[in-house]
């Protein structure tokens, strides 16, 4: 399973957000993902993967290819 | 030397207060705050608390100054000599992790470093403090004391690293009355208005089961600091699945208690300016008829037999009037 479906099934999982919905959005904002949600959603991911995403790579994030882009750097 | 200068300017500054009628409310923050609560039904108000509150914020400026004079041994003599403790103190020496949550009070800079003198250095400390918020007097007096404070930026990349730094057992300092644009919020009720305040304190509390710790840090004669470190709220008590729901009654516990203490002693929060801005009424829309407080007599005068005795008028004067126009 690659990084961007895993972060839509968990997106789906665990805040109701829709893959399409996900896809659609510029920002995570957008898709109805808080700043709250994000870091529950960072941190869901870094379970599920077995990753520790660098934290200032988090700073630039927007967007779900963002957060793709700053958990495979 | 560096004490005798700010004893001389807290006694110059006594010797003028008497004259700040004279001060316009541009230059005065007491006069700046007694206008901002005009409409805030609940909160005081008078001359005694404008000449108050300057006392308060000159008290502690000149206390920062003071403290950020002194070298680390020095700094460690205040600490065990000047500053008065209250409260427990017992969860500064829990090896869960710990959120100091202070509000914008007194002298809160000084009362942080307080606050971790306490906990004798034991584990790494974290400053989480919106961007856009000025931390440099702050940061220079955990140099001064020899301390390493760990500067972290609110926002995402922020907020992840400090819920990390709490899941490593270190301690956070966060003042969620203090935020900038773009923070997450919500409300809570605060002096009979609803006001808008940071979520950050209890998501990151109810996410790494910290311990919070509210803490006041008021200023007082002779250079010295009252810190009251106040009961602590446990985020493990906060059960059920609504998320939401836990995150208001976190934040409403943590504003209740700075309410209580804001209370007995409002001329030392430095927010009441931005209150009205930040809050909103929740009075009722209606304006209330003019015999509703002799309603509310009457009803405390029945509920409150043992007031009737001390108080006969009260009765009298409930009686007399509140009956006289039918609603």
């Amino acid at each position: 399973m690659d990084t961007t479906t895993v972060i839509e099934s968990l997106a789906v999982e665990m805040l109701g957000v829709m893959p399409e919905r996900l896809r659609a959005a510029k920002t995570l904002d957008e898709a109805g993902i808080d700043s709250l949600g994000a870091i529950d959603l960072v941190f869901a991911i870094e379970s599920r993967l077995g990753v520790l995403i660098d934290a200032d790579a988090l700073g630039a994030v927007q967007s779900l290819q963002d957060l793709v882009d700053a958990i495979e750097r | 030397m560096n004490a005798l200068m700010a004893r001389f300017a807290i006694a110059a500054l006594s010797a003028t207060l008497d004259l700040a009628g004279l001060v316009p409310a541009a230059l005065h923050p007491g006069k700046r705050v007694n206008h901002a609560l005009r409409d805030v039904r609940d909160a005081a108000r008078g001359r005694w608390l404008e000449r108050r509150v300057i006392e308060s914020r000159w008290q502690s400026f000149v206390l920062q100054r003071y403290v950020l004079g002194l070298d680390e041994s020095e700094m460690g003599v205040f600490f065990d000599e000047r500053v008065r403790y209250e409260g427990s103190t017992w969860p500064l020496d829990e090896r869960r992790p710990l959120i100091l949550a202070a509000p914008h009070y007194g002298a809160s800079g000084v009362g942080f470093l307080a606050a971790v003198h306490r906990m004798h250095r034991r584990r790494p400390i974290n400053l989480f403090i919106d961007a856009g918020i000025p931390t440099r007097q702050l940061t220079a007096l955990f140099e001064v004391a020899g301390l390493d404070l760990s500067r972290l930026m609110s926002g995402f990349a922020g907020s992840v690293e400090a819920a990390r730094a709490l899941r490593r057992g270190e301690c956070l300092i966060m003042m969620p009355d203090v935020f900038g644009y773009g923070c997450q919020t919500l409300v809570v009720p605060f002096f009979g208005r609803l006001m808008r305040v940071a979520a950050a304190t209890a998501f990151l509390a109810l996410r790494t089961g910290a311990i919070v710790v509210p803490v006041f840090a008021t200023p007082g004669a002779n250079l010295t600091l009252h810190v009251l470190v106040d009961t602590p709220i446990d985020a493990r008590r906060f059960a059920g699945d609504d998320d939401q729901q836990k995150i208001f009654m976190l934040t409403q516990a943590l504003f209740s208690r700075f309410e209580s203490v804001f209370r007995f002693a409002p001329e030392h929060w430095h927010g009441w300016e931005r209150l009205p801005g930040t809050s909103t009424s929740i009075d009722p829309a209606y304006r209330l008829d003019y015999d509703e407080p002799l309603r509310l007599l009457r009803a405390k005068c029945d509920a409150l037999p043992h007031l009737v005795q001390e108080i006969p008028e009260l009765d009298l004067i409930s009686k007399e009037h509140v009956w006289i126009r039918p609603r």
